[in-house]
């Protein structure tokens, strides 16, 4: 039996949390992120601003603003970004292929979905000489299943060496 | 690098070449820095006597692949790095319909020739039969494969008879 509707508006296309819970959550690339575990409104206006991602037991949960969101179907959200936070743990080359570290966290420009900086720890068997590169976004050539530089490694180092002693 | 004596026309100075020996056992890493798998050999083409490909064991598939120089965008000693995400890679990707529905694994990729061009994927799931997706079916290639709004394959079980 059709409910009545006392909204002023036909909400006939509208979708419920029911739509949107308990969904895997799927990004551009096609990754499976995760799962909707809640969905955020605004209590002034009551807008939806966005969802909240379960990512496992041991990871700590993520928050995907409204307009990170393409389309919510029948079996999954999809996103119309990357998540930059993913790339934790994926592995650092320069320009030759070298490898120059790990990601080992991500700045982002406040809660925006570009990338400001990687930290990235360069990797040595010697564990007291590890040490954390930071990368600007300017020199992220590609980012795919890893990262890739523009530059060389020793063209890195030279630049963080001068942007240390620039601010010394 | 030791000083060498040059014996030489037009050809690129000894300093501006590299040795291919060293390039063994390297990594060669696809456009978005997949690892594709470490070098086997380099091959020459015996009448120009250029460089013409590298044999590259993929581990991930279990085969050796021979790249030819054309999808390489930059050669060190450290690896080479393609200017290509190798399709044959595709194996083993889950393939997700329009509607986020998971309908099988890419079981083999169908391809232009001996090109990197995909013409299609083979798809199998559970309790189908494989079949073909062409590639004007698919939206987008990159952890996964995720198929167009208007893709609407048949799936057809293993109970059933194939016409």
């Amino acid at each position: 039996m059709p409910k009545k509707n006392i909204s002023g508006r036909s909400l006939s296309e509208a979708i419920t949390s029911e739509d949107i819970l308990g969904k895997e959550v799927i990004d551009i690339d096609g990754d499976f992120i995760g799962i909707a575990e809640k969905v955020l409104i605004n209590p002034k206006n009551f807008n939806s601003l966005g969802i909240s991602i379960d990512k496992g037991f041991f990871k700590r949960g993520l928050t995907i603003g409204k307009g990170y969101i393409e389309r919510v179907t029948s079996h999954a959200i999809f996103l119309k970004i990357n998540v930059p936070y993913l790339l934790k743990g994926k592995i650092v080359f320069d320009k030759d292929g070298k490898k120059v570290g790990v990601v080992s966290s991500i700045d982002l420009h406040g809660a925006q979905n570009r990338i400001k900086e990687l930290h990235v720890k360069s990797q040595t068997s010697l564990p007291l000489l590890k040490k954390e590169i930071v990368i600007p976004n300017k020199i992220i050539r590609n980012i795919g299943d890893n990262v890739i530089l523009k530059l060389t490694r020793e063209q890195v180092m030279k630049r963080l060496g001068e942007k240390r002693l620039e601010s010394a | 690098m030791k000083n060498v004596l040059q014996v030489k026309q037009h050809e690129r100075a000894f300093e501006n070449t590299i040795t291919l020996d060293k390039l063994k056992g390297k990594h060669v890493i696809s456009h978005g820095g997949h690892v594709i798998g470490r070098i086997e050999n380099v091959r020459i083409n015996p009448l120009t006597f250029s460089l013409e490909g590298v044999v590259v064991r993929c581990e991930s598939i279990g085969e050796s692949v021979y790249i030819g120089k054309n999808y390489f965008k930059s050669l060190s000693y450290e690896s080479i790095i393609l200017k290509i995400e190798l399709v044959l890679l595709l194996k083993g990707k889950t393939v997700i319909n329009f509607n986020g529905k998971i309908i099988g694994k890419v079981i083999d990729v169908v391809r232009k020739g001996t090109t990197n061009n995909l013409q299609g994927i083979i798809v199998k799931s559970l309790w189908s039969k494989p079949f073909t997706i062409t590639r004007s079916a698919i939206k987008l290639v990159g952890k996964n494969i995720v198929l167009k709004s208007g893709y609407n394959a048949q799936k057809k079980y293993f109970w059933q008879k194939s016409i």
